[in-house]
């Protein structure tokens, strides 16, 4: 009688199925949060690498010999020509050939159930949210955005992200 | 009982001395609600909302929208009156309105009704009607335009 027992550890069809990556991280502030795809981020950075633009308007971070926009956003949605207070966490987001920066508080990776999205409704609709949709989640809203969303977003509210080359996108103005 | 004889309103007290008032069978429910959950940037009066029966239900408080220099009510048990309308689209949505006391059902005959002229200034652009009871004017909210719009859009017409 052969006692020994199958080694399920290793065997060929042993492989441990891994949970899929998260499909959205969040960025954190303090009222709400943004769900980026993790497809659009590129890295994290911390806020002590940004520093101020030569015209002083906007902050850049330099990310692989690239000086690169920064954006920050305060909970009202408006848009900071300096680091917005608490914000601990750069962003780097690309969208199609840009390259852009986001603050926010903190970052993390979504690990629990989302389960109900719901549009933003027609009377809390206001042009300066980043997002159309969201999550509820622990009494805070979580607004569903992406990187090429965000570009959108910015440039409609007057923040113009443009590039010469592609690779070195630059904050041209802002307005509220 | 000829549909006239059938009219009717709630009168919902919307702070400690406004009253404003809906349909009869536009209000669904009086509910409390435990914790409302904000959207920043947005007015005060129209920045909160709840999950109630697995969806968003978006709120107005009206005390804000009247008297905007008051603080804001958040994080605490409030009732809510959840009404139902039709949007712009035809199809039948919900929103709720912030309370300051218990509803009361009206019956009011057509012979009541007034201009919405002879409301205050702040109420006859959310109003679509208004009515006298007991010498006081209550304007008839216009649900549609207060839920359907956006604050700008609602902003705009003031």
């Amino acid at each position: 009688m052969n006692n020994t027992s199958p080694n399920f550890a290793t065997g060929p069809s042993a492989v441990i199925a891994q949970p899929p990556p998260p499909a959205l991280m969040e960025c954190r502030y303090s009222f709400f949060s943004l769900l980026i795809p993790t497809k659009d981020i590129v890295t994290l950075a911390n806020s002590q690498q940004v520093t101020s633009s030569a015209d002083a308007k906007t902050q850049i971070i330099v990310h692989a010999d690239q000086p690169l926009p920064v954006i920050s956003m305060n909970d009202d949605f408006e848009f900071l020509p300096f680091l917005c207070k608490g914000h601990e966490v750069i962003v780097l987001l690309r969208s199609d050939k840009y390259l852009f920066g986001l603050s926010c508080q903190s970052f993390k990776k979504i690990d629990r159930d989302l389960n109900n999205k719901y549009p933003v409704p027609n009377s809390m609709r206001s042009v300066k949210q980043p997002f159309k949709e969201f999550f509820v989640a622990d009494g805070k809203i979580l607004g569903v955005t992406s990187a090429a969303a965000l570009l959108h977003y910015f440039t409609e509210r007057g923040l113009i992200i443009s590039s010469q080359d592609a690779q070195l996108p630059q904050v041209q103005g802002s307005k509220q | 009982m000829t549909s006239a004889e059938n009219l009717g309103a709630w009168l919902l007290p919307v702070t400690d001395t406004a009253v404003v008032a809906v349909g009869r069978y536009e209000l669904k429910y009086i509910e409390y609600i435990s914790s409302s959950i904000r959207l920043p940037g947005l007015p005060d009066y129209c920045a909160q909302g709840f999950i109630w029966r697995d969806r968003f239900v978006p709120a107005v408080d009206l005390q804000q929208l009247a008297l905007p220099n008051e603080p804001i009510i958040s994080n605490t048990e409030r009732l809510a009156a959840i009404i139902a309308y039709e949007n712009s689209d035809g199809s039948l949505a919900t929103g709720a309105i912030y309370l300051r006391g218990v509803p009361r059902l009206l019956q009011i005959k057509p012979e009541q009704s007034l201009s919405i002229n002879q409301l205050e200034t702040s109420w006859q652009l959310i109003a679509h009607a208004a009515f006298q009871a007991q010498d006081r004017i209550y304007p008839v909210l216009d649900l549609r335009a207060l839920f359907d719009s956006t604050p700008a859009d609602l902003n705009a017409l003031h």
